[in-house]
């Protein structure tokens, strides 16, 4: 292998491209390796992507034989629609309790970790456990935690005198109670895509902040790191606007919606339409909105980091 | 001397910071373990003579494995994630190599596809999935379950990157061996991406594991539900007080797996997991 590795390059025709001089010898290859993954990403995200595109445009209902096109009638609909506005405000302000939070503090941790040597790993590990756990079987726990009657907080609440927090019962709360939980579920993630946009920074940098007398925490967040690590910051905030977009697990385990409709998400809604009422074309209408959103974030992540974005 | 002592000061408020911190993130799983190991009177309110925490574990652990689906619902997770794994593999490596190592008619326009897919996340195809799956009658099998996932743009991509950088000359010299191109991708170039097929891997597994949404629209019974969903079934069966202490359980059992992956290859996990962003 060594022996026919040390021939010179340019002695040899060039590898690839192949086809376009070589008479196309490794076409059939081509069309053939590819071919698989093609077929499946066709049959299972492109061609469903216009399908409902197409079923938006009609009142199909599941199980009925018949449907017929009725325009944008859906999207009129879903402009009036209380229900579809309490979705969208829903996850909005889920979104925008738990992407601040979420990154604010991943962000500080990070900051705090990087001139960490010894118990930086230690800390990694602990901060990440939520990422991966399966958190259908952790909101469950949480049904406990955060329990007006049972859970710590209520008991540390009551003891002190005050009335406890029922957060999942409590129209006013339960939004919040779920965010908590976005939270914790995201926190380590954006940590660990922190920590690695901090490898970035050389290390002389921090150094030469603190000789030239940068000493507090905050200016060097401030001053050194934050200049620094922002391209980063737009790429975390970017995923976690889809991550707390894409937020079901925890409605459908939890609260189902409710109380009242308190914590109806997009994506909640959009499977209460689609496959328990049975309204295909409603819930394909509000599906494109959802791909919409969703894909806008992805083209602004994908954007950024490929850093094509300078802010 | 009071420099040091502020330095010292300063060292021990960020440790308490980051304690406190690390003691809010694991507390739901210290709560989850202890829940699993007490007896459902414990757990509740105070008991006058609780019995021994082997006893409760045994009791709760032995119901969980023995009077509930749980293993069942384990094994139709492990199906799923395997055969999900196994057939993204399959599709994308052969597919990542002809797109970076030919030039072929179509090579741009299928990379740009790869591209477009990565945007589009799971739950928008899943309406047309379902609707098809009723048609054919195949709703509520493990076909279905994995059916969304058979391949995955993201590993294209992936990929993809890495074959581009691998020598060409190698692939020449392989060539000049009489090898054939299929032999080449399996024998030469899958062994030498072998970390980033791990780490593909535990990106995988991780979400098709804890993914609730698609097995709830094409899981019925609770014989096909993997553990998610299966959790979700065996809640609405027991509910209070005395299946508590067992769905406790199931819930560790459930979590367990990947919690102790992640633990021992926390480096290769956390690569898996974060390189993905988008999905």
């Amino acid at each position: 292998m060594t022996d026919t590795m040390a021939v010179p390059a340019a002695s040899l025709p060039a590898v690839a491209p192949v086809s376009q001089t070589d008479g196309g010898s490794y076409r059939v290859h081509a069309y053939a390796f590819s071919a698989p993954a093609f077929l499946l990403l066709f049959a299972t995200v492109i061609a469903p992507v216009f399908v409902v595109l197409i079923v938006s445009l009609t009142n199909y209902k599941l199980g009925h034989a018949s449907l017929s096109f009725i325009g944008l009638g859906n999207y009129a609909r879903l402009l009036q629609d209380p229900y579809f506005w309490n979705a969208l405000k829903n996850s909005a302000i889920y979104t925008s309790i738990v992407v601040p939070i979420s990154v604010g503090l991943a962000l500080i941790i990070a900051a705090l970790l990087i001139n960490r040597t010894r118990s930086r790993r230690f800390y990694e590990v602990i901060y990440f456990l939520p990422v991966t756990s399966t958190l259908t079987a952790m909101s469950i726990v949480w049904s406990y935690l955060l329990n007006g009657n049972i859970g710590p907080l209520a008991k540390l609440m009551t003891s002190l005198g005050m009335k406890p927090f029922d957060f999942l019962a409590d129209g006013d709360l339960a939004l919040i109670g779920l965010a908590v939980i976005g939270i914790w579920h995201l926190l380590g993630f954006n940590l660990i895509l922190f920590l690695a946009g901090f490898t970035t920074i050389p290390k002389e940098l921090m150094d030469a902040a603190q000789l030239d007398g940068i000493d507090s925490f905050w200016d060097r967040l401030r001053y050194v790191i934050w200049p620094l690590i922002a391209p980063t910051t737009i790429v975390v905030v970017a995923i976690s606007c889809i991550q707390a977009f894409q937020a079901f697990d925890t409605v459908a385990v939890l609260t189902n919606g409710g109380p009242y409709g308190a914590t109806e998400m997009l994506l909640y809604k959009i499977n209460q339409d689609s496959f328990i009422g049975l309204k295909a074309g409603y819930g394909s209408a509000l599906t494109v909105i959802y791909l919409s959103l969703i894909g806008l974030f992805s083209i602004f992540q994908i954007l950024a980091s490929n850093r094509k974005v300078h802010f | 001397m009071v420099l040091r002592l502020l330095h010292l000061a300063r060292t021990a408020a960020v440790h308490a910071f980051l304690m406190l911190g690390a003691f809010l993130m694991a507390y739901p799983f210290i709560w989850m373990w202890r829940a699993s190991s007490r007896s459902a009177g414990e757990i509740f309110g105070a008991v006058s003579n609780p019995p021994p925490i082997w006893e409760a574990i045994s009791e709760n652990y032995g119901r969980a494995l023995f009077e509930t689906p749980l293993l069942r619902f384990m094994l139709n997770g492990l199906i799923m994630t395997g055969g999900i794994l196994i057939a993204q593999i399959l599709t994308t490596v052969i597919c990542a190599f002809a797109l970076a190592k030919y030039d072929f008619r179509g090579r741009k326009i299928l990379f740009a596809l790869v591209l477009l897919s990565l945007a589009v996340p799971a739950q928008a195809t899943a309406l047309p999935i379902f609707i098809v799956l009723v048609k054919v009658g195949l709703l509520d099998t493990y076909f279905s379950m994995m059916v969304p996932y058979l391949t995955s743009g993201f590993a294209i991509f992936l990929f993809h990157q890495f074959i581009k950088s691998f020598p060409d000359e190698i692939l020449l010299a392989a060539r000049l061996d009489g090898m054939s191109e299929i032999e080449i991708v399996f024998r030469i170039v899958m062994p030498a991406m072998l970390p980033a097929i791990a780490a593909f891997a535990i990106f995988s597994v991780t979400f098709h594991w804890n993914d609730l949404y698609w097995p709830m629209i094409a899981i019925r019974s609770a014989d096909m539900a993997p553990p998610t969903l299966g959790l979700l079934f065996f809640r609405s069966q027991g509910g209070g007080g005395d299946s508590f202490g067992p769905l406790m359980a199931c819930a560790t059992l459930v979590t367990a797996p990947l919690i102790l992956v992640s633990l021992v290859a926390q480096r290769k996990f956390v690569q898996g997991v974060t390189m993905t962003g988008v999905k």
